[in-house]
């Protein structure tokens, strides 16, 4: 049996947010319950990197500000000694990352339960999220592989391309659920005009 | 606002970082070997530069790294960035 609870729980979706033209230019699900690592080591102590490509089949990405993913997992560049490791719901990888690196220099920390993802996708997600993060977000910029620690709306955030969407090009916002509410209700806001769909939840794996 | 570039992540708003006052000052290795006036002059006097100062920024909500920045404090330009621990490339006054 699970207490774990959405920090949207009292966000009823679907909500279905007309734009003046009727249309919705902007969509948002959050993905809940995902597995959330934050993660410190020396990416030239080679022992530490194997024990992370071993275990979810990632080498993890040295230049800055760049993500890497594979299967289910993803690997966010934080700092030059840090990265943020999203991946399935099941704790298996996380205790057998935890084992393999018992042994070396490192930190890992599980940060699940304190932070949620949003995924945003629509013609207009640029434009929405432009109206308050100051990140440089056009495709030129900020394109496949790419993430980014900035500010939305106040409100401390690690952005991540999301290449693999079915629905077009997206984009995850990692949010402490202490923020996700404001956030969510920020998005909608800001997407209020060129209208918006906020979909349930999707289902977690 | 300014914009600042920050020695990894490149250049990003300034509501991004944090200030932390004048760079370079380093603590001394034998407080208790001071006067006080040694000693208050380590933790109070500043240069207070009119002009190029170097002085030490956090990227607060970005990578969470300390650096170097030095910055006109009469245009507000960015004239360098530079890591901890290196010295800024071109002579300064
Ligand atoms: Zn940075």
């Amino acid at each position: 049996m699970s207490f774990r609870q959405s920090p949207l729980i009292e966000i009823e979706t679907p909500i279905h947010g007309p734009g003046v033209a009727a249309q919705a230019s902007f969509w948002i699900q959050e993905r809940p319950f995902r597995t959330h690592i934050n993660l410190r080591g020396d990416p030239a102590d080679a022992g530490f990197t194997e024990a992370v490509a071993h275990t979810i089949g990632i080498s993890l990405p040295v230049d800055p500000n760049t993500c890497a993913s594979k299967d289910n997992w993803g690997a966010c560049w934080l700092a030059p000694d840090e990265w943020l490791l999203i991946g399935p719901k099941d704790q298996d990888s996380t205790r057998d990352l935890g084992q393999r690196l018992v042994p070396l220099h490192h930190a890992l920390t599980e940060v699940s339960g304190g932070q949620t993802v949003f995924r945003v996708g629509g013609d207009g997600w640029r434009d929405v999220l432009a109206s308050a993060c100051p990140l440089d977000l056009h495709p030129r910029a900020f394109r496949a592989g790419a993430c980014a620690q900035t500010v939305i709306a106040h409100a401390n955030v690690v952005l991540i391309y999301a290449g693999d969407d079915p629905r077009g090009e997206a984009l995850d916002i990692v949010v402490r659920r202490s923020f996700a509410d404001h956030l969510a209700r920020w998005l909608m806001d800001a997407a209020a005009e060129g209208g918006f769909e906020f979909l349930a939840p999707a289902t977690s794996s | 606002m300014l914009q600042i570039e920050c020695p990894w992540c490149g250049a990003r708003d300034q509501q991004e970082f944090q200030y932390g006052g004048e760079a370079h000052i380093v603590r001394p290795e034998s407080p208790d070997t001071l006067t006080d006036e040694q000693w208050a002059d380590y933790l109070f006097n500043r240069a207070n530069s009119k002009g190029v100062h170097a002085e030490q920024w956090c990227h607060t909500a970005g990578c969470r790294r300390w650096f170097n920045v030095l910055r006109d404090t009469v245009s507000y330009a960015v004239l360098a960035v530079y890591r901890p621990g290196e010295r800024p490339s071109g002579s300064v006054e």
